[in-house]
């Protein structure tokens, strides 16, 4: 599912990242533990796609896709998520709608059709039941 | 999560600032959501969220490398002996 080779990535000419290499297959939980500026954030920020780090080595492939050429927003319509550490709120957006707008474009980029909001509330509460 | 269905999460410190309850909260859905056509990187400080997301590798992350992997019982060695002696053993490299 996800393969990282070599990976070496770069903020202002400094190296954080000095070569990672990690394989993630389907139905695994990996945990990445280390002390404060091991480069654990930087990790997820570059599979994200954070244009604030340079990579300057290696690849990280998705689902067979080299994702480093790839924009934020299509890694995460291929199935890609990061949960941040302190999450920001834009003001006027609400949860509900920012999700359903998040779900609306993984819908539209696999061909489907975009979810009503009354549709998307309906999910959204049996989900919560299941949970 | 459970909205998008995401086929890689990868959850950023989300233990960071979670009382007890609401850790284990998060991590109820988190395990919930686990198929087995989807995978989860954790990223965590702590072993506490470990405990309640079992995890099948374990990776520390040192100086932009990772310099070991284990299964579970590594998180509990950290746990119990910090970092520093990782910290010693790969200092030079």
């Amino acid at each position: 599912m996800l393969s990282i080779k070599n990976l070496h990535v770069k903020i202002d000419d400094k190296e954080i990242l000095r070569g990672i290499d990690l394989k993630v297959k389907p139905g695994e939980v990996h945990a990445i533990m280390g002390p404060n500026g091991s480069g654990k954030s930087t990790l997820a920020s570059v599979l994200a796609g954070n244009e604030m780090f340079e990579v300057s080595e290696g690849e990280v492939l998705f689902n067979g896709h080299d994702i480093l050429d790839m924009a934020p927003e299509d890694r995460a319509r291929e199935g890609l998520f990061l949960s941040f550490q302190y999450p920001v709120e834009i003001p006027g957006v609400s949860m509900v709608n920012f999700l359903r707008t998040s779900l609306n474009e993984i819908r539209k980029y696999r061909g489907q059709d975009p979810i009503s909001a009354s549709d998307f509330l309906k999910l959204m509460r049996e989900k919560k039941k299941a949970g | 999560m459970a909205m998008l269905e995401p086929k890689l999460a990868i959850l950023d410190e989300t233990d960071s600032g979670l009382d007890i309850d609401a850790l284990r909260t998060v991590a109820y859905g988190v395990n919930k959501l686990k198929r087995p056509d989807n995978a989860t990187i954790l990223i965590t400080h702590y072993q506490r969220l470990l405990e309640y997301i079992i995890p099948d590798y374990v990776h520390v992350l040192y100086h932009g490398r990772i310099v070991k992997t284990g299964g579970k019982e590594l998180a509990h060695e950290l746990e119990a002996k910090g970092y520093d002696w990782i910290k010693k053993e790969f200092e030079d490299r």
